[in-house]
C-alpha cells in the first residue's frame, strides 16, 4: 500500500518544477566552493578533499536542512489548496500510511539531491583535471551519512508543513533551528548533540574516521535517530488528530 | 500612501510580524549570549578592545539575519492575498497597483528598521551585562544596527518582486535560500558582488549602491507587478 | 430484524462547549436515496464528516455495512464514494490526472477514468488543468472522483451547490440512474425542493438534532390540506358542518367533492351568506419550516 501511495504522491508532483529545486543546491554550492579564494591556497593538498571542505560547509550546514523544509512544503501545498487532505483522508488508507508515504517521498527527493551533489562534484573535479583518483568511498560515505542525518529535519518539517498552510511559518521554524548550527559546529561539547548540525558532521571529511560514516554510529543513532523518532511520533499523532 | 500602509498593517495583524522582528534581533544577540556564555574567557583574550570584538561577533550574523527576515516578511506580506485569493479584490479597489506594491515594500522596511532598533537595544543591553569595563561605543552600535539594512535593500526588493509575481511561494523561498547561501558565503566573492554589501566592508560604497540598486529593483518590480494581470 | 446499510446510534459531536450534533440516530436502508435536510449550520456536514471518519465522534457509534466504522474504516471506505462540501482537487493537474492519482490508490482499471468522466460529461475537458474549471465543472469532477471505484454507498454533501439549473437537472438524473443500479445514496441539502424531487427517505436535522426521519411519502401525508369556509356567521356554520374555528373561518379536514357540495347547500338553506370556500394547501415547505422552528424554540 505504501508503495502505491508513494507512486501517487510522485504523480501529484507532475507539472511542478521540482527538478530545478533538486539541482539548484549542488550547483550553487559548487559555485561557492570553486570561487572560494582559499581554494587556490590549498597548494598540494588533496584537490578533492579541499573541494569537499569548501563545498560541504554551506551545503551540509545550511542548504540541506533548509531544502528539506521547502520540499516538505511543496509536498503539502497542493493538499492545502483545494481540500486535498479531505479527499485523501476518505480513501481506504490509514492516516499513518498517508503521512509515512509523504515522508518517504521527501527522503527520496533528498537522496536524489545528494546523488546530484556527488555527480556535480565528480564532473567539476574531472573537468578541472584533478590529478588524483575520485575518492568514491569517501563521497559515498558522506552522501549516505548526510542523507540519513536529514531525517529528523524531514520529519519536523513535514509536521510543520502539514499543520500550517503558510510556508512562512514552516520556513521560520526551519531557520530558527538551522542557524544555531553555525555556532554549534564550533563547540566540541554541544555540536555532536545538536540534530541540525548532524548533516554537517556526517559530511565533514575526516580521514581518521575509518567507520561506516564520518560520525560515530552511536551519535547517529542517539541524536539523529532519537530526534527523528520524536518528530515522527509528533507528526503522526497530530495528523491523526487533525480534524479535516 | 499612509492610508495604504495602514491598510497593509491591518492585514498583517496576527501574522507574527512583530514577533519576527523581535526574533531576528534577539536571535542575533542570543547567538552571542551562547557564544560568550560558553567561552567568555577565551573570547576576551582575542582582542583587547572588548566592545569592538563583541560587536564584530554580533556583526557576523547581522547580514544573514536581515536576508532571512526579509525573505520571510516578503513572503508573509504577499501571502495575505495569496491565501484568501484577495488579489482580485484588492486590485478591484480604486487604488493604484503601484502604490499597493510600494506600500508593501515600505511596511517591510518599517519592520526591518524596527528590528534594527531592537537589535541596537539588545546589543547594548547584553554588552552592558557582559561588563567589559570599557567605554560604550554608542555610535558604532547605532551604525552596526541600522546601516546593514540599507545595504540589503536590493535583496529585499528582489525577494518582494519574486514573491509577488511568482505563482508559487516555493519559488520565492527557494530563491530566498539561494540569496541566503550567497550572503553566508559572500567572502568567496569579490567586493562588488551585492551579497557582500551587507557586511559593510566599504560602508559608503555599500550603502550608496544598496540604496540605488534597491530603489531600481523596487521600481522594476513595481512595473512588472503593474503590467501583470491579477492572479 | 431490519438491517440498515448506514446506522448511527447516539452520534454526538461536541466542539468545546458547543454541541454541533446531538444523539443522531440515522437509519438508512440499502438502495435508498436518503435526503439529509437541514438549514445551514444544522450539523449536516459534521454528521457526514463523522460518517466518513474525517472527524471522530465525541460519543456514539457509526455502523456502515453492519461493521463498526471505527474498527473497519478501511474496508468500509473501499466501498464508499464521497463528495464533502467543496470539491477536492489538485489545481495543477488535469481532470484525468486528478482521477489517475485516486485510481492508483483505489486500484481500479484505467478505463474507469474515462467512464466516470463520461458519466459527469467532462470528457471534453479531460486534459485541461482543473484550476481553470468553473465551479460546476469542479463539482462534477468531485462526483466523478466519488464514483471512480464503483462504491456501494455514495455520500454527496450539497452536490448541487454552485451548479446552474441545467447542471442541477443533470446531476439529479445521474443520481436517479445510480440509484437504479442499486447504489445507496445519501444526499444532503438545505433546500427541501431539492430533496423532495429525488429522495425516497428523508432525515431532517436542526440544531444538531435529528427531528424527523421517515419515507418521503410519509412526509407528504403530513402535508394535509384543509377546507376553509368563510361566512357571515361563524358559530352557526360550525354547528352545521363541524370542524374548527380560526378567526372568522371554519376549517374542516375531512371532505370530498360530494361533501363540499352538501355543506354549501346546507349553509345556503340555513340562510347563511357564504363568502368564500377555499382549499388551503399545507405545503411540505410549511411543514418543514414549522419543524425547524419548533426545534429551534425547544
Amino acid at each position: 500500500m505504501i508503495g502505491t501511495l508513494i507512486k501517487a504522491e510522485w504523480y501529484k508532483l507532475k507539472h511542478h518544477h521540482i527538478y530545478a529545486i533538486l539541482i539548484i543546491g549542488p550547483l550553487l554550492t559548487l559555485l561557492i566552493g570553486m570561487l572560494n579564494p582559499m581554494m587556490g591556497d590549498m597548494g598540494a593538498y588533496h584537490p578533492w578533499l579541499s573541494l569537499f571542505l569548501f563545498m560541504n560547509l554551506p551545503y551540509a550546514l545550511l542548504f540541506l536542512p533548509l531544502i528539506t523544509g521547502v520540499i516538505a512544503c511543496i509536498i503539502c501545498r497542493y493538499e492545502h489548496q483545494a481540500g486535498g487532505w479531505k479527499q485523501w483522508a476518505t480513501l481506504p488508507v490509514t492516516r499513518t500510511q498517508i503521512y509515512v508515504s509523504k515522508l518517504i517521498l521527501i527522503a527520496l527527493l533528498v537522496l536524489i539531491i545528494q546523488m546530484i551533489y556527488g555527480l556535480v562534484i565528480f564532473i567539476a573535479g574531472t573537468v578541472k583535471g584533478f590529478d588524483v583518483v575520485f575518492p568514491y568511498w569517501t563521497v559515498g560515505k558522506f552522501i549516505i551519512g548526510g542523507w540519513l542525518a536529514t531525517f529528523p529535519m524531514i520529519a519536523l518539517q513535514l509536521w510543520a508543513a502539514m499543520h500550517w498552510r503558510s510556508f512562512a511559518v514552516a520556513f521560520t521554524i526551519n531557520v530558527v533551528f538551522t542557524l544555531p548550527s553555525i555556532l554549534a559546529i564550533n563547540s566540541e561539547r554541544f555540536g555532536p548533540f545538536y540534530p541540525w548540525a548532524q548533516p554537517f558532521f556526517a559530511m565533514y571529511v575526516d580521514e581518521s574516521m575509518s567507520g561506516m560514516l564520518f560520525i560515530p554510529i552511536s551519535q547517529m543513532l542517539l541524536v539523529t535517530g532519537g530526534s527523528f523518532i520524536v518528530f515522527l511520533v509528533l507528526g503522526i499523532a497530530t495528523f491523526k488528530q487533525k480534524a479535516i | 500612501m499612509m492610508l495604504l500602509m495602514k491598510a497593509e498593517l491591518a492585514k498583517i495583524k496576527r501574522k507574527g510580524f512583530l514577533f519576527l522582528a523581535f526574533l531576528g534581533a534577539f536571535g542575533v544577540v542570543a547567538m552571542q549570549m551562547v557564544n560568550y556564555g560558553v567561552r567568555k574567557e577565551w573570547l576576551m583574550q582575542q582582542n583587547p578592545d572588548y566592545w569592538q570584538y563583541y560587536l564584530l561577533n554580533i556583526q557576523s550574523f547581522i547580514p544573514i539575519a536581515i536576508v532571512l527576515g526579509g525573505i520571510i516578511l516578503t513572503i508573509q506580506i504577499t501571502n495575505v492575498e495569496e491565501e484568501t485569493n484577495a488579489w482580485k479584490q484588492q486590485l478591484a479597489l480604486p487604488i493604484s497597483k503601484k502604490s499597493l506594491y510600494l506600500a508593501k515594500f515600505l511596511v517591510i522596511f518599517v519592520y526591518l528598521i524596527l528590528a534594527a532598533s531592537l537589535l541596537f537595544l539588545f546589543t547594548l543591553m547584553y554588552g552592558i551585562f557582559l561588563d567589559f569595563k570599557q567605554p560604550i561605543p554608542f555610535l558604532t552600535i547605532v551604525k552596526e544596527s541600522f546601516l546593514p539594512v540599507l545595504a540589503t535593500l536590493p535583496i529585499i526588493a528582489l525577494q518582494l518582486w519574486i514573491s509577488v509575481v511568482s505563482k508559487s511561494q516555493t519559488i520565492a523561498i527557494t530563491i530566498g535560500i539561494v540569496n541566503f547561501l550567497l550572503t553566508y558565503s559572500a567572502f568567496s566573492f569579490p567586493e562588488w558582488v551585492p551579497w557582500r554589501w551587507p557586511y559593510l566592508g566599504q560602508p559608503l560604497f555599500n550603502i550608496g549602491l544598496g540604496v540605488v540598486a534597491g530603489a531600481l529593483l523596487l521600481i522594476v518590480g513595481m512595473y512588472d507587478f503593474y503590467r501583470k494581470d491579477a492572479k | 430484524m431490519m438491517t440498515y446499510i448506514v446506522q448511527t446510534t447516539n452520534l454526538t459531536k461536541q466542539f468545546d462547549k458547543y454541541a454541533a450534533v446531538t444523539n443522531v440516530d440515522l437509519k438508512i436502508k440499502e438502495g435508498e436515496i436518503y435526503g439529509f435536510l437541514g438549514p445551514n449550520g444544522a450539523g449536516k456536514s459534521t454528521t457526514i464528516r463523522m460518517l466518513l471518519g474525517l472527524m471522530k465522534p465525541t460519543r456514539g457509534q457509526v455502523t456502515i455495512f453492519n461493521q463498526d466504522l471505527h474498527k473497519h474504516r478501511q474496508t468500509i471506505l473501499r466501498q464508499v464514494g464521497s463528495l464533502v462540501e467543496n470539491p477536492s482537487y489538485y489545481p495543477h493537474l488535469t481532470a484525468k490526472e486528478n482521477l489517475e492519482v485516486l485510481r492508483m490508490v483505489l486500484d481500479v482499471p484505467k478505463a474507469r477514468i474515462m467512464e466516470v468522466l463520461e458519466m459527469v460529461r467532462l470528457t471534453h475537458v479531460a486534459n485541461k488543468k482543473v484550476k481553470g474549471f468553473s465551479l460546476g465543472m469542479k463539482q462534477r469532477l468531485g462526483i466523478a472522483q466519488a464514483l471512480l471505484h464503483q462504491p456501494r454507498l455514495l455520500i454527496l454533501d450539497e452536490p448541487t451547490n454552485g451548479l446552474d439549473p441545467e447542471g442541477i437537472i443533470e446531476i439529479r438524473q445521474l443520481i436517479k440512474k445510480l440509484a437504479e443500479q442499486g447504489i445507496t445514496i445519501i444526499i444532503s441539502s438545505h433546500l427541501l425542493s431539492e430533496i423532495d424531487q429525488i429522495a425516497t427517505t428523508i432525515g431532517i436535522i436542526a440544531k444538531g438534532k435529528l427531528i424527523y426521519q421517515d419515507s418521503i411519502s410519509a412526509m407528504h401525508a403530513l402535508a394535509k390540506n384543509r377546507l376553509g369556509i368563510r361566512t357571515n356567521d361563524v358559530n352557526q356554520t360550525q354547528q352545521i358542518i363541524g370542524g374548527e374555528v380560526e378567526g372568522d373561518v371554519v376549517y374542516c379536514t375531512k371532505y370530498n367533492n360530494r361533501q363540499v357540495a352538501t355543506y354549501i347547500a346546507q349553509l345556503v338553506t340555513a340562510n347563511i351568506d357564504v363568502y368564500r370556500v377555499e382549499e388551503e394547501k399545507h405545503s411540505l415547505e410549511a411543514i418543514f419550516l414549522q419543524m425547524i422552528e419548533e426545534a429551534e424554540h425547544k
